[in-house]
């Protein structure tokens, strides 16, 4: 399964991606995202754009300013295969 | 065992008050870390047999620091001598934790880690090995549900183990602290994602709907309207100002003076018209007290249910305009309660220029709770379109004047970023404590104040200069707004006691002297008024001198423009 690099605002509501990186107009931001578990390789949910940007971020919640959106990329998981469809083979 | 402190540190919503409450169970002080307005809490607790202090810190995201919270947190683990460090972690969260954890162990401080709220992480399918991660740590590591007081007896037993493991982790720089603890909780923490992780609950979901979110909003609003206007201003406030004052502290007190001290200076400073027991005091305890008791009842159960920021996220937007983000909601929702309490806690905006922003409108366009209730109590007299205009003008003007702020003022709007902990029932302890906490930095801080405005008021009439100011002003209310002369005096009141110049003005009407056009100019102007006198103390605190006498000096002559503007619209139409 190929993994597709989507901006924030371009990805699906509650599918699973994971961050794969920051614009650079980012960078004052990334130290204190980073605290929220904001890094690269974290899991990522968006739950919802309006009326303000509000994404999940393992188990953590934030709501950001839309603008945020075009500046964050998501690269689609790659899915575990759930116990019963393993078994299935 | 050498300790002197125990510090507890965390990210912040992981139970440290909890926590701290247990330890310390006995009433704890708040102080601010020397220098700075960061509050500590601080208490005492007993470990065998020996007296340790227990400092309560804000919560964290790093030790590298990204606000003052942070700062003084790092400052005051680097400078303590014989302490202790308790790390509270949030279960599900443990990355963020541990990331902390690993600054702990790079500065050598002596820690201990508590996992909290494993019944969150285990309903969505998150379990910790608590044997797993110590054997990693290498320091103690206990796992608790603090509200359910569940293994907090655990803690105190094995505070000895707590020890400093100087860790130059091999293959991992300080920057990537974060993929160590993503590996670290890799290895100890299961979780369960067969099913879909939980998503939020649909109340959760509600409160930042871009519909349910308003509907929520409104719901509130009207919760608070009824506790803290109706049973807080009515209720309350009758009872404190007719039963308590009127019956018995006011003539006990005119008797006590009169007796005791039988001239007419003690008799008029005192228990007089413009008394500091008669007025002042029974304007600070009477009116002011209940109203803002209730509200910062009503504040804290906000907060601590974790609505707050969700009501950030609705507003967001809205504040966008003013150049300002959803953050500072705090403050302008705080400002509805107390407007010179909202004014210190401005502190927590990140650009100067919001902070100046937010301090301006609040002067101009937040009536307090005292005002309002008055307010809301006055225009159920009056006919309904009144309040309307009222309620469009002030509106207006804030967002007219903080989208102009923003436009003439330099300087960054900070980016919002905000964290939406999950709604939880209030604690009754944490509510509580926060809200006395309120309370005696109200007694405090502002009761001296409202003191030190009738004291003002007292020389200003004795030395007969309150009927000069008024005559001087004179001229301005009757031409400009359309009001008999005597409505001077109720402004002039009006600023150094709040409830004054409203009711005077309710009076004026009630009697037959003021229209209700004139009525409703006078309260518009009133409104816009700097709040009251200890608004101006807090503005020189946060700002400075010059700052705050050019707000001033802007606020006062714009109230009279307005209201002049008003008039004028309101006689030709």
């Amino acid at each position: 399964m190929e993994n597709k690099i989507v901006a924030l605002s371009q990805a699906n509501l509650q599918d699973e991606y994971q961050i794969f990186g920051f614009a650079p107009e980012m960078t004052a931001l990334l130290e204190k995202l980073a605290g929220f578990g904001m890094i690269p390789g974290a899991r990522l949910q968006v739950l919802q754009r309006r009326p303000s940007l509000v994404i999940k971020v393992l188990e953590t919640e934030l709501a950001l300013d839309r603008e945020m959106g075009s500046q964050v990329f998501l690269q689609t998981r790659r899915r575990e295969k759930s116990g019963s469809e393993q078994r299935a083979g | 065992m050498n300790m002197k402190r125990l510090i507890l540190v965390g990210n912040s919503n992981v139970g440290k008050s909890v926590i701290f409450n247990f330890l310390t169970q006995t009433y704890a002080t708040v102080s601010n870390y020397p220098g700075t307005t960061v509050a500590l809490t601080k208490g005492k607790i007993v470990v065998e047999g020996k007296s340790i202090e227990v400092v309560d810190t804000p919560g964290i995201n790093s030790l590298i620091p990204q606000s003052d919270d942070e700062r003084v947190t790092r400052d005051l683990l680097l400078e303590s001598s014989a302490a202790v460090i308790l790390q509270i972690a949030d279960a599900k969260n443990l990355e963020r934790a541990l990331a902390i954890s690993h600054q702990l162990k790079e500065q050598n401080l002596p820690f201990m880690l508590v996992v909290n709220m494993n019944d969150e992480a285990i309903a969505r399918g998150i379990e910790v090995d608590a044997e797993a991660l110590e054997k990693e740590l290498r320091v103690p590591v206990i796992k608790t549900v603090a509200i359910r007081k569940e293994g907090l007896e655990k803690i105190i037993p094995r505070l000895g183990e707590a020890r400093a493991e100087k860790e130059t982790i091999r293959d991992v720089e300080s920057g990537l602290r974060h993929q160590w603890a993503q590996k670290m909780v890799e290895g100890c923490v299961s979780k369960n994602c067969r099913e879909k992780n939980r998503s939020q609950t649909l109340l959760e979901r509600w409160t930042i709907h871009p519909v349910g979110g308003l509907v929520v909003l409104a719901g509130v609003l009207e919760l608070v309207y009824l506790f803290v206007g109706k049973f807080g201003a009515g209720t309350a406030v009758d009872f404190m100002e007719n039963k308590i004052f009127g019956n018995t502290i006011s003539p006990a007190a005119i008797w006590l003076v009169d007796h005791l001290l039988p001239f007419t200076f003690f008799h008029n400073l005192l228990v007089g018209e413009y008394g500091l027991i008669t007025m002042g005091l029974s304007y600070g305890i009477a009116i002011v007290f209940p109203i803002v008791t209730t509200f910062f009842i009503a504040f804290s159960l906000m907060e601590d249910s974790g609505y707050l920021p969700r009501l950030a996220v609705m507003v967001n937007k809205l504040f966008k305009g003013m150049g300002l983000n959803g953050k500072a909601v705090l403050p302008m929702v705080l400002g509805l309660g107390c407007d010179t309490m909202a004014t210190m806690t401005t502190r927590i905006l990140e650009t100067r220029k919001q902070r100046l922003i937010v301090t301006m409108l609040l002067a101009l366009a937040v009536p307090c709770s005292a005002q309002l209730g008055i307010l809301l109590g006055i225009f159920g007299s009056l006919p309904m379109w009144t309040f309307g205009v009222w309620l469009g003008v002030i509106i207006g003007i804030m967002f007219g004047v903080g989208f102009t702020m923003n436009k003439i003022l330099p300087g960054e709007n900070g980016a919002f970023v905000m964290e939406l902990p999950p709604l939880r029932w209030p604690q009754a302890g944490n509510v509580l404590k926060k809200t006395l906490s309120r309370i005696e930095w109200y007694v405090k801080e502002a009761l001296p104040l409202f003191l030190l405005g009738t004291l003002i008021l007292f020389i200003l009439d004795a030395l007969k200069l309150l009927t000069v100011i008024q005559r001087a002003a004179e001229p301005l209310v009757v031409s400009l707004l359309g009001l008999p002369k005597e409505a001077a005096n109720a402004f002039l009141i009006g600023f150094l006691r709040r409830d004054y110049g409203a009711t005077g003005f309710f009076d004026m009407y009630r009697d037959g002297n003021l229209s209700v056009i004139q009525t409703l100019v006078a309260l518009v102007v009133i409104t816009l008024f700097v709040p009251c006198i200890a608004n101006v103390f807090m503005m020189i605190k946060e700002h400075g001198r010059g700052v705050a006498l050019k707000m001033v000096c802007f606020i006062f002559p714009f109230a009279f423009f307005v209201g002049g503007i008003l008039n004028w619209i309101l006689q030709t139409h």
